[in-house]
């Protein structure tokens, strides 16, 4: 019995480290803010590579068998204080936010940034419109992530944009 | 050679196919990004008043602290930071071990802050108000509190539930027979830092945070345990007399708080109290003639508000600021120890500061000292400046 324990708790770790990218989770959750069976797929945009980082990563949500485009998405990661936390950001297709979701925040402090109340003060806007303080509420100890967080989704709208406008092309 | 080929070419598959499903964690254990540095000081400058005589101010490198953490995989890295206090003192404020178990599940080990409060845990300069530190989270939470000790922290994102859990070294309550702990400052001296510390008995300590709320952060601690002490050193188990001597030199602690930061549109409100008893002072103080306190009781509320913030300003902020803070080492005493009523003390802080950036912080106010003993209250102003990179 005992063994099984320490077996469990040695595999725990590993299990995780197998853990997929976020595109599982993106589809997921994208599927139930839009209510619809979708596809994923990732494209690279070639616009504003200035502004793109390694991190990076842009999705298309397509409708299954119609094949109509009903959502993008992007996830990156951002800088705490000292370290990196992951997120993404799913759009509709005038780009206004439909959903942020922060899923992995590594450091122990500033993590009230992922919480899903927060985070809701994304939804229903283009990303450029938001401002750490302003519409998006301050948190004590969270300044240097919340900063960032905002600072990134109005990178990614930038970004969204411009490769938007390619693909409609 | 053939074979080895075909392998060569599976293997070059696989390291695409896995390059491209890298999560970012994966991808910044391969980026060269292992090593940070950070830091945080303070530079003070305070200057008593008193209308009938002449009193020098203090100039003080108060703090200078340089933060390094290396990052061995997405999962271990170690924290450390180097403080030079008042320019000759040379600690170690954290050096700890972090390994992540599962998300929401870290092991932690080395010397860590205990998290008690607010300023404990965030004490760079930009996070506070005001030169100084509430004195709150200096004569009853010791700040910078921190021992050795290994423990659980994690947090639960959506929901944001945070905790902290941890086991300890205490405090050293009697060194050989002299008194560590006091009436006036509590368990300020027996902070043992880390520094060849005397251990005899773990301490927990924990801390539930909840941030679910937008602009909230609040928390509840604990510290329950007992100061250590050098006289159980060597003592034979069979002899009762000396166990008896070590027992008067030992004393039980019980700490609760409770702090709260709420941030609305450029106003900031925080608070935090904190209570505790201390049990065995009546035995201690006699055996060490000294007089601490068997319970203590301690608050403060603070309002701020940014002024910038009504001009739209996210980065650039103007702070004006006013703290009311309430904090008695002697709430209680037992045994023949009467209140001292100088122990009952009322601090009134009137400031502001001005970041232009994030990370950089210039500070004035001013400061009233009152006692319950009566007397005129004694005044402060201070200035200096703050940075956190």
């Amino acid at each position: 019995m005992r063994s099984l324990i320490y077996l469990v708790f040695f595999f725990i770790p590993l299990m995780d480290s197998i853990a997929a990218g976020p595109a599982d989770l993106i589809h997921k959750v994208a599927e139930k803010s839009t209510d619809k069976n979708l596809n994923i797929k990732e494209f690279f945009p070639v616009d504003s590579l200035k502004e793109m980082h390694k991190d990076d990563q842009y999705y298309q949500l397509v409708e299954t068998g119609g094949g109509d485009l009903v959502a993008y998405a992007f996830a990156s990661s951002a800088y705490g204080r000292y370290e990196a936390f992951d997120y993404f950001i799913i759009y509709d297709l005038e780009l206004t936010i439909i959903k942020v979701q922060v899923y992995k925040y590594r450091s122990t402090h500033g993590g009230a940034i992922a919480g899903k109340r927060w985070l809701r003060q994304f939804s229903g806007h283009k990303g450029d419109e938001l401002q750490y303080g302003q519409n998006v509420q301050a948190v004590s100890g969270a300044t240097i992530s919340g900063n960032s967080i905002v600072n990134d989704a109005r990178r990614a709208s930038r970004l969204m944009e411009s490769a938007e406008k390619k693909l409609s092309h | 050679m053939k074979r080895i080929g075909i392998l060569a070419i599976m293997m070059l598959f696989v390291a695409c196919v896995s390059g491209q499903d890298m999560n970012s964690g994966e991808r910044m254990l391969a980026s060269p990004e292992k090593l940070t540095i950070g830091g945080y000081a303070q530079i003070d400058y305070n200057q008593p008043l008193s209308s009938g005589e002449i009193n020098n101010g203090l100039m003080d490198v108060h703090r200078l602290v340089l933060l390094f953490g290396y990052k061995f995989s997405d999962r271990a890295s170690f924290v450390t930071e180097i403080e030079m206090e008042h320019v000759k003192e040379l600690y170690v404020e954290q050096a700890y071990l972090n390994y992540e178990i599962l998300p929401w599940l870290s092991f932690r080990s080395g010397l860590m802050l205990i998290p008690m409060g607010i300023v404990n845990e965030y004490h760079e300069p930009p996070t506070f108000n005001g030169v100084e530190r509430p004195n709150l989270d200096k004569y009853i939470v010791p700040t910078t509190w921190r021992e050795i000790g290994a423990g659980f922290t994690g947090h639960f994102l959506q929901s944001g539930i945070t905790y902290q859990l941890y086991l300890v070294n205490g405090f050293l309550g009697s060194d050989d027979g002299a008194a560590k702990l006091s009436g006036s400052s509590l368990f300020r001296s027996g902070r043992q830092k880390g520094a060849s510390s005397v251990f005899s008995q773990p301490n927990l300590a924990f801390r539930v945070g909840y941030t679910g709320v937008p602009g909230l952060n609040t928390g509840l601690s604990g510290y329950f345990g007992q100061t250590q002490s050098t006289l159980l050193d060597g003592i034979d188990k069979a002899v009762p007399a000396e166990i008896a001597m070590a027992d008067s030199s030992l004393t039980g602690i019980r700490m609760i708080g409770w702090d709260a930061r709420y941030t609305f549109r450029g106003f900031g409100l925080r608070g935090q109290l904190i209570a505790g008893s201390v049990t065995n002072t009546e035995e201690y103080n006699q055996f060490h003639g000294s007089d601490v306190g068997s319970g203590f009781l301690g608050y403060y509320a603070e309002l701020s508000y940014d002024l910038l913030h009504a001009i739209g300003s996210t980065d650039h902020a103007l702070i004006l600021f006013f703290r009311y803070e309430k904090y008695n080492t002697h709430w209680k005493t037992a045994g023949g120890l009467t209140a001292d009523p100088a122990y009952d003390r009322t601090d009134l802080t009137l400031g502001m500061g001005w970041k232009p950036v994030p990370g950089v912080i210039c500070k004035l106010d001013h400061q009233w000292f009152m006692n319950n003993a009566g007397g005129t209250a004694n005044r402060q102003i201070n200035a200096g400046i703050g940075i956190w990179f």
